[in-house]
């Protein structure tokens, strides 16, 4: 026997709920990590596996709409995301005015970052902007279906 | 693709909740369909005209271009 409710709205309003309990609690601790240098790596290990559980069981509780508007958005907010971090990348190999106040403010930011700390950085950018274009993508879906 | 959801729900007294509520899809869902923003697939067509009785070509018909097309 489930232990989820038989309405599929319900079933989607608690998934949702336990998703924003659980992403509040691993901003909380990573905030705690970095503010009080506690070791949280395996608790936000944990969460991050209950999120990704819920996450799978958020997407098989979602109607027909909701799930075109993840298609949509995955697709176009992961390109535009690439797409920036490909004109930043871009932005680069350029040499000169005004490419150099970008170039030296970011050098100004990792400047003085020791090579892993800019390579994870540099790692992070590529998603944090993906997710940053889903959620721009996700809201211009459903504001054109309002 | 053009729909007579918002008159069948008139003629019954429904609010789009409770038409959501009744096809276990979201408000958002029901109001993009009756809008016409949104095809919903053979399955939840078949579900709408099961909910209100009808055939699926008395709640849902083809647009004028798609018609003209034809």
């Amino acid at each position: 026997m489930s232990v989820l409710p038989t309405s599929q709205n319900k079933r989607r309003a608690l998934v949702r709920n336990l998703m924003i309990v659980i992403g509040t609690a691993m901003l909380a601790l990573t905030v705690a990590g970095r503010t009080m240098e506690i070791a949280v790596h395996w608790p936000l290990l944990a969460l991050l596996l209950i999120f990704s559980a819920l996450a799978i069981l958020q997407f098989e509780t979602l109607d027909e709409v909701a799930k075109q508007g993840q298609y949509v958005a995955w697709y176009w907010g992961s390109l535009l995301g690439i797409v920036v971090v490909l004109a930043i990348q871009l932005l680069f190999s350029f040499t000169g005015q005004p490419f150099s106040i970008v170039q030296d403010a970011l050098t100004r930011w990792f400047g003085d970052a020791d090579p892993m700390t800019s390579f994870l950085s540099g790692m992070m950018l590529t998603p944090v902007l993906m997710v940053v274009g889903f959620f721009v993508c996700w809201g211009v879906f459903w504001l054109r279906r309002r | 693709m053009r729909n007579r959801l918002k008159v069948l729900r008139a003629e019954r007294n429904w609010s789009q909740a409770d038409l959501a509520e009744k096809l276990d899809v979201s408000r958002q869902s029901v109001n993009a369909i009756e809008t016409g923003k949104y095809d919903p697939s053979l399955p939840l067509a078949f579900k709408i005209a099961a909910i209100f009785a009808l055939p699926i070509e008395q709640i849902f018909s083809a647009d004028e271009a798609a018609q003209a097309a034809e």
